[in-house]
């Protein structure tokens, strides 16, 4: 086996050695290998421990506990062999203009990044590395794919602050003598975090994980006396009854788990402005994370009501920020609306989010109406159809008859969401009922704009626009507009200039009457 | 909320948009009438299979399938004709410009400076009929405006210009 060979003794053109990652790192790798190995313990035990030796025929060979053991002595054997040497193969160095990283003895990979196009250095401890006074470092260069990521998984906290104030200077992350923070969290707002629906996503996924595990240990739900007793319960008792049972419960699981959550991902919750135009991000109990952004490539901020948060007043607030492709950094996790008020204000300086907006012609509202209501009608056929047949029960299509007022309330509520305005430099459009998003882009950074028109959009005199950005979620619409208001929005989020020889009114175009109002 | 920022005063409104001045080459009719025809004719070779095979094939099939006929039938007479009509493109001296769609309309405007690729696309079905597609990509990630139905020396020459107008616009594709 032939090393790649980095060299580090003779340094041409005083070109920087190489560096490794931390021999720490084998510490955490072991215990990340001991996990692996404990899941290769269960079919081992499950094999061993049986009274009688079990023997399972595969055709060119048999199955017996030997040889399980020997399979998961040389599995785990394989995956120590391979974290040691990737943690001793990995380097990487940094010079005048790149960054480059090499790993792997088998087959050797090998990145190369421009420094001019690095644009975020995130570093991210989780426990373990933690323990061992360790942290990850992610270098991205915002392209939206992995090729353009380098990760390196362990390297001390001094060597990796190092790095970052190389990589994006002027900028002091973790600095003894920080400034003093833009917007924290403060704890009480860990009240709102049931309100999040990744409290419910949260509560799914540890029911899950903990069915999965008593699956492993061998528990068996259906030998619960209680477990049994409950489903005999629900079997025979109302299903409304049971219905309502269920939701409540699940409010009150998704409650209890997301509190701790929110302390364990939002703890400490900072967002710092640091000399040199850079925000850093940081947060999290166990995991800490601190994402640092250059301001200049701020492109707008966007604010998410859901719902529930609308109930009391709270709302969230992240920011657009270009090449940060697939993810926007938090400004603010859920917060009273005038908390996010301030935030915005205190990074963009105003917030735009607030303007008053134009609204929508009264087309949107029968478009939204219509598209709320006619799903629901549909349903109501079907389920009285199938009801008819005796396929379903008859309180199905009368239930969903009930609906109907709801959609009613939805598709208006829709309507009332919906708006835009210029402002300044930026384009505010807002839009959506149960999940409410305004967002604020700059108007330089929109790349540029298509007008989106269905048949029915054209008769009602609407159209949907959507300005693209490259940032964020890769822009946001303004849905529903009025038709004739499209040109004087789309000319004031492209480039000067750019729309004029495609307007119906230009000397070079047969021209049509003018509509000026 | 407190402090809203003051709302410009709105301009003077805008005259509609007109559509692009140029139109695919008519051989592009065809290419859609087969790529539709192509399609159609999976989903009913699915279904006549599932006619022949089946020894109790369900009550609802023949209709799916007569259903199913009917709507390929309508959609490769009457798209691509249709999508004719609509499909227009355009390129001024900073901007590309295009009208897609059928019985929905989309416009899309790319300015010079914002981009970032021009590449043409031939692929088989297209190459069966000399047509190309002119692919312009920019940064965002909202996928590229496409210039479809053009024979390979229109398509060449646009790609040409395409290139020569972003070259000569600065910008920095943000």
């Amino acid at each position: 086996m032939s090393l790649p060979n980095p060299n580090p003794t003779a340094p041409e053109n005083a070109e920087p050695r190489w560096s490794r990652l931390s021999l720490r790192m084998l510490l955490v790798q072991s215990v990340v290998d001991l996990r692996h190995a404990i899941l290769l313990l269960f079919p081992v035990l499950a094999f061993n421990v049986q009274r009688d030796p079990v023997e399972i025929p595969l055709g060119f060979m048999t199955l017996t506990a030997d040889t399980i053991n020997q399979l998961a002595l040389v599995g785990a054997a394989l995956s120590v062999i391979r974290s040691v040497a990737h943690v001793l193969s990995t380097r990487y160095r940094v010079t005048a203009y790149r960054l480059e990283y090499r790993t792997g003895l088998l087959s050797p990979k090998r990145k190369v990044l421009p420094r001019d196009r690095i644009r975020e250095v995130k570093l991210k401890a989780i426990l373990r590395y933690r323990m061992v006074g360790l942290t990850a470092v992610d270098i991205g260069t915002g392209t939206h794919n992995n090729t353009g990521t380098v990760r390196l998984p362990g390297i001390t906290r001094r060597e990796a602050t190092r790095l970052h104030d190389l990589l994006l200077p002027a900028d002091t992350t973790e600095a003894p003598s920080a400034p003093r923070p833009l917007v924290t969290a403060p704890l009480r707002w860990m009240w709102y975090a049931p309100l999040t629906f990744s409290g419910s996503a949260v509560t799914v996924a540890v029911l899950l994980g903990a069915d999965h595990l008593a699956y492993y240990f061998g528990v068996d739900w259906d030998n619960w006396a209680t477990v049994r007793d409950l489903v005999t319960w629900m079997r025979h008792s109302d299903l409304v009854l049971v219905l309502l049972l269920t939701a409540v419960s699940t409010i009150l699981v998704t409650s209890l788990l997301s509190v701790p959550l929110y302390l364990v991902v939002f703890w400490r919750f900072a967002v710092t402005r640091y000399p040199g135009g850079t925000l850093g991000i940081r947060r999290g109990l166990l995991t800490t994370r601190s994402t640092t952004v250059q301001e200049h490539r701020i492109r707008g901020v966007s604010r998410h009501v859901p719902l529930q948060m609308r109930a009391v007043r709270a709302a969230q607030a992240h920011l657009v920020v270009g090449g940060a492709h697939m993810h926007s950094p938090i400004l603010l996790p859920a917060a009273p609306r005038d908390r996010v008020h301030d935030a915005i204000t205190a990074v963009l300086g105003t917030d735009h989010t607030a303007a008053s907006l134009q609204k929508h012609p009264r087309g949107a509202l029968r478009r939204r109406l219509l598209r709320a209501v006619t799903p629901t009608l549909l349903a109501v056929a079907v389920l009285f159809w199938l009801s008819c047949n005796n396929i379903v029960p008859d309180w199905t299509w009368v239930v969903t008859v009930c609906c109907l007022p709801l959609a009613v309330v939805l598709g208006w509520h829709r309507y009332r969401m919906l708006g835009h305005i210029i402002t300044g430099d930026y384009l505010v459009s807002s839009s959506g009922s149960l999940h409410h998003v305004t967002a604020a882009v700059l108007r330089r950074a929109v790349t540029d704009v298509s007008v989106h028109q269905t048949l029915f959009q054209r008769r009602a005199g609407l159209a949907t626009v959507k300005p693209y950005l490259a940032a964020g979620n890769g822009g946001y619409p303004v849905h529903d507009m009025a038709e004739e208001d499209v040109t004087t929005l789309a000319e004031q989020v492209l480039p000067e200039g750019v729309l004029t020889p495609f307007l119906a009114d230009t000397p070079a175009a047969p021209s049509p009457p003018l509509v000026h109002t | 909320m407190t402090d809203a920022p003051a709302t410009d005063i709105p301009r003077a409104r805008l005259g509609p948009l007109r559509p692009p001045t140029e139109q695919p080459s008519p051989r592009a009719i065809w290419h859609w009438a087969t790529q539709a025809a192509l399609t159609w004719a999976i989903l009913l070779a699915g279904l006549a299979a599932a006619n022949l095979i089946l020894d109790h094939p369900p009550g609802w099939l023949p209709t799916i399938t007569t259903v199913a006929v009917l709507a390929a039938v309508l959609h490769v007479a009457i798209m691509p004709v249709w999508r004719y009509r609509v499909h227009r493109w355009e390129l001024s001296d900073d901007a590309a410009y295009t009208r897609t769609g059928w019985i929905s309309h989309h416009h899309r405007i790319v300015p010079a400076s914002r981009v970032q690729a021009v590449d043409i696309q031939r692929h088989a079905l297209q190459r069966l009929f000399g047509l190309a597609t002119v692919h312009v990509s920019t940064t965002a990630h909202g996928g590229a405006l496409s210039i479809s139905g053009l024979r390979y020396a229109v398509a060449e020459q646009v790609a040409i210009d395409l290139t020569a107008i972003a070259k000569a616009t600065p910008g920095d594709a943000t």
